[in-house]
């Protein structure tokens, strides 16, 4: 997770719904990101592991298997993992979620519904932090 | 309502031993009368089965709606958030299209503007041109034709050589300005039909220093002054006045080198007749390498071939400079 160019960056992005996901694909990929879809838990950490994103965007309700606040908490405890910044996105927009959300070390907690240049805005800054 | 049918049960169950009383004796309305109480009995029990079963049922589909009832509402409220996501993003949207309508006619603005300043440069620096030109030749036996003529050969050559049609221009109208320096030198010197002493000649190559001084310090002058100062150097560095060689002369100056000394050479001047075009051609030939840059020599002969010099020659004819 040493330098890399922006542009190049690689994002993963974990929602059970399709529509969703789809947005947030088209939104980055105006920015030159690859981006990666995983649509429950399960598969967010499988890919997260095994990828390595430059940045995971994670919804909190996705199904069956591991909630996003979870799956963040697993992800900063796992040492190949814990430096990749994630952003959870989520229609839980109370002060006790966000709490939750940061406690289990998000780097940003972002509302839905999201605006996407807010999304691209929030994106480039943690990128170009690192 | 499963509760309600199962109390209903209990009741009537409950009802049926105070009818069959013991004890009393059998009579036979009693025993029809038991026959037909057990009969009521049956049938109530199968109602009450059958209403339990219907009760169960009923449940069941209850239970059934109320699992419909949630996946609804959970697809409800997911439609709910994907029309506000998608709300959202409309109205990133028009804001973003706004702010590039606005951006898009504010750079319009700007750029009209400043073609409306270009232009006005523009025709300020070609007014500059025609004032300067007026006062030279009305001192020199230069005549208009003559600097149009130059012009058109400079364009024609530039052209060849595969110069871009902007800086073809450039060097076009620098051209008539090689001579402004003149307007410095003294009418005894310049309108001599005789040999000029080397005093007098000394007085002669100030007018390139002259004619740059006179350009400015303004870019749209710059091959002009440049012009000016070195159309009388050679490609040999024996000309004047800074004795430069080969590429050290600017290609503009080189260019009206050539135009320059064909014209004088192939019209009339107080001291010369005017040379035919084969012999103004083959004394530029002479020159190549010499006087002249060899590129540029090659690329006139080829105008010369192709007939574009003679039809220069014949538009240009007696027009007068404008």
């Amino acid at each position: 997770m040493s330098a890399y160019h922006p542009v190049m960056a690689t994002l993963l992005v974990a929602d059970d719904l399709v529509p969703i996901r789809q947005m947030v694909r088209i939104t980055l990929s105006t920015q030159g990101w690859t981006i990666l879809e995983a649509k429950n838990g399960t598969e967010a950490l499988d890919i997260a592991r095994s990828q390595k994103p430059n940045l995971i965007l994670l919804d909190v309700d996705m199904g069956p298997g591991p909630n996003g606040f979870e799956v963040c908490k697993m992800l900063k405890a796992d040492a190949a993992t814990k430096e990749i910044p994630i952003v959870m996105l989520t229609a839980h927009e109370s002060d006790s979620d966000r709490a939750i959300g940061m406690a289990a070390g998000a780097t940003q907690y972002l509302t839905k519904p999201f605006g996407p240049l807010e999304l691209i805005d929030t994106i480039r800054g943690i990128l170009a932090h690192n | 309502m499963a509760d309600d049918s199962q109390r209903m049960t209990v009741e009537v169950v409950e009802v049926s031993p105070n009818i069959a009383e013991p004890g009393e004796a059998p009579t036979v309305a009693s025993e029809v009368f038991r026959q037909l109480l057990q009969q009521a009995i049956r049938v109530a029990d199968q109602a009450n089965a059958q209403s339990v079963r219907m009760a169960a049922d009923f449940a069941e589909i209850y239970r059934r709606e109320q699992v419909i009832r949630n996946e609804y509402e959970a697809k409800l409220k997911e439609l709910r958030l994907m029309e506000r996501q998608t709300t959202r993003y409309a109205e990133d949207l028009a804001q973003m299209l706004r702010t590039e309508r606005e951006r898009r006619e504010e750079l319009e603005r700007a750029l009209e503007q400043e073609r409306l300043a270009n232009e006005e440069l523009r025709r300020t620096g070609l007014q500059g041109i025609s004032h300067l030109l007026l006062a030279a030749t009305l001192k020199d036996q230069t005549t208009g034709a003559h600097l149009l003529r130059v012009r058109r050969y400079v364009e024609a050559i530039a052209t060849r050589i595969g110069l871009p049609a902007q800086l073809v221009e450039e060097f076009g109208y620098s051209s008539v300005m090689h001579d402004v320096g003149k307007i410095h030198t003294p009418d005894h010197i310049l309108q001599s039909e005789h040999h000029l002493s080397s005093e007098e000649f000394e007085v002669i190559k100030q007018h390139c220093i002259d004619g740059e001084v006179m350009l400015g310090d303004a870019r749209f002058f710059e091959t002009a002054r440049a012009i000016a100062r070195e159309h009388h150097e050679r490609w040999d560095g024996q000309g004047y006045p800074d004795g430069k060689r080969g590429s050290e002369i600017s290609v503009a100056a080189r260019i009206v080198s050539v135009a320059d000394v064909f014209d004088a050479l192939t019209s009339k001047r107080p001291y010369k007749d005017a040379w035919t075009l084969e012999e103004g051609m083959r004394s530029i030939s002479e020159g190549a390498g010499k006087q002249f840059d060899p590129e540029l020599v090659e690329a006139f002969k080829t105008l010369r071939a192709d007939g574009t010099i003679e039809r220069i020659r014949q538009e240009v004819g007696a027009a007068r400079f404008e």
